[in-house]
């Protein structure tokens, strides 16, 4: 992993260089996580880049990316670890024997327990634990990126959980004890904005708000992704994309929307936006059915 | 220096109802270590970053931003701030100091009256930063201390010396010192000005954040009917409202949770040879509640309908299904039209269709029940909001325990104080027996109590 960033603008154009265009302040939040030793939290509507930010921090740093996704009912077996019960209930089988010599002699139910007793952590330990994603960020060999994918949608509980992970990079496991990051891990949070974030969670964390991009910054990333679109018609698009999103839908159109958008048009050989082949392509833009008619009534203003 | 400019600037965070704890204080010292005031452009988006924590603050930030680092001696080095900021201090420094004339400088003995010569803005209004601090211009509070805070700074600056190095001037034969003193006069009663101006816009600064606590303090303790005449009111009952959503929601997911199940890890135990490899938990099912609300809309308790509205439509996420109904003259079911619109719009509609005056309870129950009596059922609770004025007409009792009877609970509230109760041709006495509970409610502190304990009662399944 690269262990020094220099300035902001070395991670704004390293970003470029790998296809992520960004402004100065996405790029100022990634310097000062890692200058500062902190997790970001992402905001924004769906669609502008979160997950891709951190796939692109990953690629800059030069450092493997665990990502975590997360969903309601989210817990700590299939976040953290989870012990291997399969494993353990096939070597207690096994080693019924060993077990039995083990036990053989004892006087009475107390020291037969305390003969068990003896070799308990033999089945908690290393061979049968599981790692999820938390725990192989923390056991990495080099520093990772850690990108946990739409926190919102875990529950309350688990958002507790990751206050301690977040503030000191360390886990409590109740049979190992404290797990403690070998390397920290640089993380990103990123969240749709479903429900409200606890104030805990925010707090420890830099928090990122990235909005829908003004025209010129979306003209850069379609160029960036989509190459091969001429200058003229990458405009047309964004200067429509633009004013779809001052209409009132009930989706708006992402950069994710734009830029598939504009490779379908560039598959159909299109040199400018007209009409018709506007009104057969809306769908990639609005994934609502009520959305696109609405927009369909109005198509030959909005192309204006 | 760093900790203290951010130790005020978070104060005015605050006041701009941003919240900042000590932590993000801390993150915010490092940040400015790390940038440092050079680059303001950069120094506002790194803040935002660590200060603040929602869409919303970070409007609130940028404002707040731009407002007080126009004070604090920094450098304005973005070059585009626009043509209709007002000059920052420097400035407004730069512009009225004489400059160096040909040595002039060098005639002033005062360490004041030498750096106005000299023309050292920056210098200058650092120092009047500092002497703010000296004389504690954050504890400013009220209108009438400008002039004192302003006179203490420029104390603080050293006007004294100045001033008697201004009259021995005056008193001399020379003409050069004659001249050096009208100049340094000038330069004076400039530096005045500005320290005004800087004590005015401190002030302002100082009373957003005193002024919004009392205001808070006096909206959830004014009487509803008064209320509804502020201007900001809907956004403080959405304010609670948010805020109990957020504490009751929280409860509502712990209840989910229930105990072990020990029969069904048996069965599933026998799977792996009697050993329990994945335990079974008894999930409560949690009954999702349903919420009538009867509001009586008639001019004498309208306001208190509308506040109550207000609050029960914004903790939707707790409780999702609100039926509510509206009688005056007349009674109506409401439902639809806060599905279809804002809740402040719904509510003014409401107020408009159903308004009047002539309540007869007892009829409003024989209608509720006639619409409504097959919905009934025991997770709905009921909820009447109304004076229980009900103008000599029979009150019908045993229509409301009748109600109480097909649902989970009956809550009464009343706009009136309790002693009011049962007074003149209130019926309140009356049918307070068949509720589960009834409340005075008159102000909005007496209103979220309420929410809150409904939330709570029906939140536990």
């Amino acid at each position: 992993m690269k262990t020094r960033i220099l300035s902001v603008a070395e991670v704004r154009d390293s970003f470029a260089r790998h296809g992520y265009v960004c402004n100065d302040r996405i790029a100022m939040a990634v310097y000062l996580a890692a200058q500062l030793r902190k997790p970001v939290l992402v905001e924004g509507p769906p669609g502008v880049g979160k997950t891709e930010l951190a796939k692109a921090s990953a690629a800059f740093l030069e450092a493997p990316l665990i990502r975590l996704q997360c969903y309601e009912g989210l817990d700590e077996a299939r976040a953290l670890y989870e012990w291997k019960y399969g494993k353990q209930l096939l070597y207690t089988q096994l080693l019924r024997e060993q077990l039995g010599g083990r036990l053989e002699g004892a006087q009475g139910l107390a020291e037969s327990m305390a003969r068990l007793g003896d070799l308990g952590d033999a089945f908690y330990s290393e061979t049968f634990l599981e790692p999820r994603p938390l725990l192989q960020a923390l056991r990495a060999d080099e520093s990772p990126v850690l990108l946990i994918d739409e926190v919102d949608k875990a529950d309350q509980e688990f958002e507790a959980f990751l206050l301690e992970l977040l503030s000191d990079y360390q886990i409590s496991i109740p049979e190992l004890g404290t797990v403690k990051a070998r390397h920290e891990p640089l993380v990103f949070l990123t969240s749709n904005n479903s429900r409200e974030l606890s104030d805990a969670l925010k707090r420890r964390c830099l928090h990122l708000y990235i909005p829908y991009p003004d025209a010129a910054l979306e003209q850069q990333i379609i160029a960036a992704r989509v190459p091969e679109a001429s200058q003229a018609l990458r405009k047309q698009l964004v200067d429509f994309v633009q004013r779809l999103r001052t209409l009132d839908l009930k989706k708006q159109p992402a950069i994710s929307e734009s830029i598939d958008w504009a490779r379908a048009l560039l598959l159909l050989h299109v040199e400018s936006l007209d009409p018709v082949l506007v009104d057969s392509t809306l769908n990639l833009l609005l994934k609502h059915e009520e959305d696109v008619r609405q927009v369909r009534d109005d198509l030959p203003s909005l192309l204006k | 220096m760093s900790e203290q400019v951010i130790g005020r600037f978070v104060k005015v965070l605050r006041g701009a109802e941003v919240s900042v704890s000590p932590a993000e204080t801390l993150d915010a010292v490092q940040v400015t270590a790390l940038l440092g005031y050079q680059d303001r452009e950069a120094l506002k988006q790194g803040l935002s970053l660590v200060l603040a924590k929602s869409e919303h603050d970070k409007l609130a930030f940028d404002e707040c931003f731009d407002d007080f680092f126009r004070f604090d001696g920094v450098p304005p080095v973005a070059p585009d701030t626009g043509s209709e900021q007002p000059p920052s201090l420097m400035e407004r420094l730069r512009d009225m100091l004489p400059g160096q004339q040909g040595g002039a400088g060098a005639g002033a003995s005062s360490a004041l009256g030498q750096q106005l010569l000299a023309d050292d803005s920056a210098q200058l209004s650092r120092q009047m930063a500092e002497a703010a601090r000296q004389v504690g211009l954050d504890n400013i509070r009220v209108i009438t201390q400008k002039g004192l805070y302003g006179r203490r700074i420029m104390q603080a600056l050293g006007g004294e010396a100045l001033d008697q190095e201004i009259i021995a001037l005056d008193s001399s034969e020379r003409r050069q010192d004659q001249r050096l003193g009208a100049e340094l006069r000038s330069a004076r009663d400039q530096l005045r000005e500005a320290v005004r101006e800087y004590v005015a816009d401190q002030f302002l600064l100082q009373a957003r954040e005193q002024g919004r606590q009392l205001r808070e303090q006096m909206l959830r303790e004014a009487n509803l009917r008064t209320l509804a005449e502020f201007r900001d009111v809907r956004k403080q009952v959405e304010k609670m409202a948010r805020r109990l959503a957020r504490k009751h929601g929280r409860r509502q997911r712990r209840a989910r949770r229930g105990q072990l199940d020990g029969r069904r890890t048996t069965v599933m135990a026998l799977k792996h040879g009697g050993v329990p490899a994945s335990l079974v938990w008894r999930r409560r099912r949690i009954q999702k509640p349903k919420l009538m609300v009867i509001c009586d809309v008639s001019s004498s308790v309208s306001a208190a309908a509308r506040f109550l509205l207000l609050f029960l439509y914004a903790v939707n996420d707790v409780v999702p299904s609100v039926r509510s109904f509206a009688f005056a003259s007349r009674f109506g079911e409401v439902t639809s039209l806060f599905n279809t619109m804002s809740s402040d719009q719904a509510i003014n509609e409401v107020m408009d269709r159903y308004a009047g005056s002539g309540t007869d309870y007892g009829a409003m129950l024989r209608d509720f029940l006639g619409q409504c009596e097959s919905d009934l059922d025991q997770r709905t609770t009921v909820i009447i909001l109304g004076d229980a004025r009900n103008n000599d007409l029979p009150a019908e009792q045993q229509l409301l325990g009748h109600i109480g009877r097909r649902c989970r609970q009956v809550f009464w509230l009343n706009p009136e104080a309790r002693s009011r109760w049962g007074s003149g041709d209130s019926v309140m006495s009356l049918y307070q027996p068949y509720c589960r509970d009834a409340l005075p409610c008159s102000n909005l502190a007496g209103l979220e109590r309420f929410v809150d304990r409904l939330l709570r009662d029906l939140t536990r399944g």
